[in-house]
């Protein structure tokens, strides 16, 4: 089997969509925080977030998922309907900003709105295989794993991966429970730690086999050398440090790579104590090795937590960095907390860099991990 | 050549079915769908600070994994879950935004933060079970537990597996089921015939073929075929593709969607019967209820039994079918087979 190679990308965010445009947006540093669009602000400590503003409910999920889909498709030159697609959606939250809506404010919602197929079948009039994994925060890199061994199988000739999310008051107002008082915004790795802040967003990108996107004359954005999906099988919420550890080795070792070879890290840095305390020693410790450190950029910072969307919109915004040999800086943060000062994050600029091999973190609620590794694809690879 | 994947496991969370095993007898005993009570057959104390979906799995998990290598095995990196629900976490949600709407996030329990991500389930599962590997959440309407055995089957098949524990649950929480009457046309009560959601899980265990003959595992049967369409007519596309694929050996069992169900796909009825195909038909709701995204896992521990209890017959009675779906939701169809039976096609085309 030979590799698999990203042939398009789409996306949406707080900062703006397309991939081109949103990853231009990144790099200046732009963040797309503003006052609540969607809920009742009084009810909340945290009266801003990372929202799509503008956007009709409810569905405001699918509609975005139809968004990057479409941009992906087009992007890759795939039409919708073209037999041997499948379609896999990770999402945190699904549509339950709907079920919400139904349940206190008495919209309409019909069962077949909670996942997305039906929506695409709408939407796109794509009518195939469509997979909704609802796998928290590491949801869309989960479903580009699902992808990897779909294709490694021969199940499909091509995979439009995506991820998508909305916020939903439940899990808005829970993390508000948690956090200790309204936040300035959110900081990966910054001291001190204080918390995460939600955000709108959905990514999509279209997978296939590396001859098959030869034999269409398409020259790939990236190749996806390898995705580990595991669990820490350990806590409900808090990340587990071996659990972690091993998910970047798994991973590394199924892309046939050392440490050594990654030239950018983003991490899933959500801006909680917990989170990033765990994933900041576990990068000391898988890349600890190393002579130079990995640069690192932490994108929540400009986009928030998209939640299920966030491992994809990771992947979008790597595939761009190796690209254009520019690294996006961690908008807004200067100091870091102890166990990640001795992580090279990129803060202030952005950085011209040679990013061959990208390495993008995902980690959810229940101990899920998941870990992808990038790399850029040769000149001349696709033509 | 790809790992093929087998059944070794079973297990059930269903009102009135005291084991898995007697799931073939219950669908003869001309019984009401029955509530099942997790907390009965688990305890109190057992059953504290779980949901309702997550108590239903995880007493039909107990079940499917008895006897399997259990947690502080060093092989529990190689162990996955998959899980089906659409509705499970439903009533947290909704829960959650009465309370916060009537006074502030001050009044809302910060035990409820894992339970308003939908992979709660899963997340439990594997913590109970010590499960390592990959850990999906499947929801996807109608076809979600048939849609779960495959992914599980694609996950020992690719190679990131070794055995993956499947559970389809749903239960009957009140916003559970005013969401499903309300696509029935206020209809689902039970009154008028039609089947109404009382909850369950079942649970699969799903494993590689190597991996069970290497622990002289019981293999029930083999699952050798998936497919799925949506659009006109899903689930009379999906029988006729799943026929297509069972070869030769026409199947001798055809479990059905749920004919009752919200939305009713009238089209099974219109599925012929041709070329002398005369399987035994069952439908699992006139019994179970609804069971929704639960329903493929179901139908996948029904089909196991029938076909293990048929394994030393020849022809039909050694290929099953199972369906499940709806109209604007897709339909699924697995076809699987006394374990050691060749395939009939590649199931990888």
């Amino acid at each position: 089997m030979g590799d698999l190679v990203i042939t398009g990308a789409g996306v949406i965010t707080s900062i703006g969509g397309g991939r081109v445009e949103f990853f231009e947006a990144l790099c200046r540093g732009a963040r797309g925080l503003g006052p609540l669009a969607y809920f009742e602000p009084r009810l909340f400590k945290q009266r801003a977030a990372y929202e799509i503003p503008g956007e009709a409910e409810p569905l405001r999920s699918s509609r975005l998922l139809c968004r990057a889909a479409r941009q992906a498709l087009q992007d890759a030159g795939v039409e919708a309907d073209e037999d041997g697609t499948v379609v896999v959606v990770g999402t945190g939250l699904r549509e339950l900003r709907s079920v919400e809506r139904w349940h206190a404010g008495g919209e309409e919602l019909r069962p077949e709105r909670l996942h997305f197929a039906d929506a695409l079948r709408e939407d796109l009039g794509f009518e195939g295989l469509t997979l909704t994994l609802s796998n928290a925060c590491a949801a869309s890199s989960f479903a580009l794993g699902v992808a990897e061994d779909l294709l490694e199988l021969g199940e499909a000739e091509r995979v439009l991966v995506a991820g998508c999310d909305t916020l939903t008051e439940s899990m808005f107002g829970l993390l508000d429970r948690v956090n200790a008082v309204e936040l300035a915004a959110l900081h990966p790795f910054g001291a001190p730690p204080k918390g995460v802040i939600m955000g709108d967003g959905a990514a999509a990108v279209l997978l296939e086999r590396r001859d098959a996107a030869r034999a269409r004359g398409r020259s790939p954005l990236g190749v996806v050398k390898g995705v580990e999906m595991s669990c820490d099988a350990y806590n409900a919420t808090a990340p587990r440090l071996d659990g972690i550890v091993a998910a970047m080795r798994e991973a590394q070792r199924r892309a046939r790579i050392a440490p050594a070879d990654v030239d950018l890290l983003v991490p899933h840095g959500t801006g909680t104590e917990q989170n990033d305390r765990t994933e900041a020693l576990a990068i000391g410790e898988v890349f600890g090795g190393r002579t130079v450190p990995v640069p690192i950029t932490g994108l929540k910072s400009m986009v928030g937590h998209t939640s299920g969307a966030s491992g994809l919109v990771g992947v979008v915004a790597a595939l761009e960095a190796m690209r254009r040999s520019l690294i996006p800086p961690t908008a807004g943060v200067s100091t870091l907390i102890d166990e990640a000062r001795d992580l090279d994050l990129v803060a202030g600029e952005a950085r011209a860099a040679d990013v061959r091999v990208a390495q993008v973190n995902a980690f959810g609620f229940g101990g899920l991990n998941a870990v992808v590794i990038l790399e850029r694809p040769e000149e001349g690879a696709g033509a | 050549m790809p790992e093929r994947a087998v059944v070794t496991g079973l297990g059930l969370a269903a009102g009135g079915i005291d084991r898995a095993a007697d799931l073939l007898d219950a669908l003869e005993d001309g019984q009401e769908p029955r509530v099942f009570d997790p907390r009965g057959r688990r305890g109190e104390r057992r059953s504290r600070y779980h949901d309702a979906a997550t108590l239903m799995a995880l007493c039909a998990a107990t079940e499917a994994l008895d006897g399997m290598p259990g947690a502080g095995d060093d092989h529990g990196e190689t162990a996955g879950v998959v899980v089906s629900s659409n509705l499970g976490n439903l009533d947290t949600v909704c829960r959650v935004v009465e309370v916060l709407r009537r006074g502030s996030t001050e009044s809302l329990s910060p035990m409820d933060l894992p339970k308003a991500s939908s992979n709660v389930i899963a997340s439990t599962l594997a913590i109970q079970f010590d499960c390592r590997g990959v850990n999906l959440t499947v929801c996807n309407g109608a076809p979600s537990g048939t849609d779960a055995i495959y992914l599980a089957a694609v996950a020992v098949r690719a190679g990131r597996a070794r055995r993956v524990l499947v559970v389809g649950v749903e239960a009957a929480h009140p916003p559970a089921r005013r969401l499903l009457e309300a696509a029935d046309g206020g209809g689902g009560n039970g009154d008028n015939g039609k089947a109404r959601l009382v909850g369950g899980a079942a649970a699969v265990v799903i494993e590689a073929a190597a991996s069970a003959a290497s622990r002289g595992a019981r293999t029930y049967a083999q699952i050798d075929a998936y497919t799925h369409h949506m659009g006109e007519s899903p689930v009379l596309r999906s029988i006729e593709a799943a026929r297509a694929r069972a070869g030769e050996r026409q199947p001798g069992l055809w479990i059905v969607p749920e004919e009752d169900g919200p939305a009713a796909d009238v089209e099974t009825s219109g599925v012929p019967f041709d070329g002398g195909w005369t399987p035994r038909v069952v439908d699992l709701s006139v019994r179970l209820g609804l069971l929704y995204g639960a329903l493929g896992v179901f139908q996948c521990v029904a089909a196991s039994l029938w076909l293990q209890s048929a394994a030393t017959n020849d022809g039909h009675g050694r290929t099953a079918v199972v369906t499940s779906g709806r109209r604007r939701e897709g339909a699924s169809s697995l076809v699987m087979r006394v374990a050691g039976d060749g395939h009939s096609k590649d199931p990888g085309e």
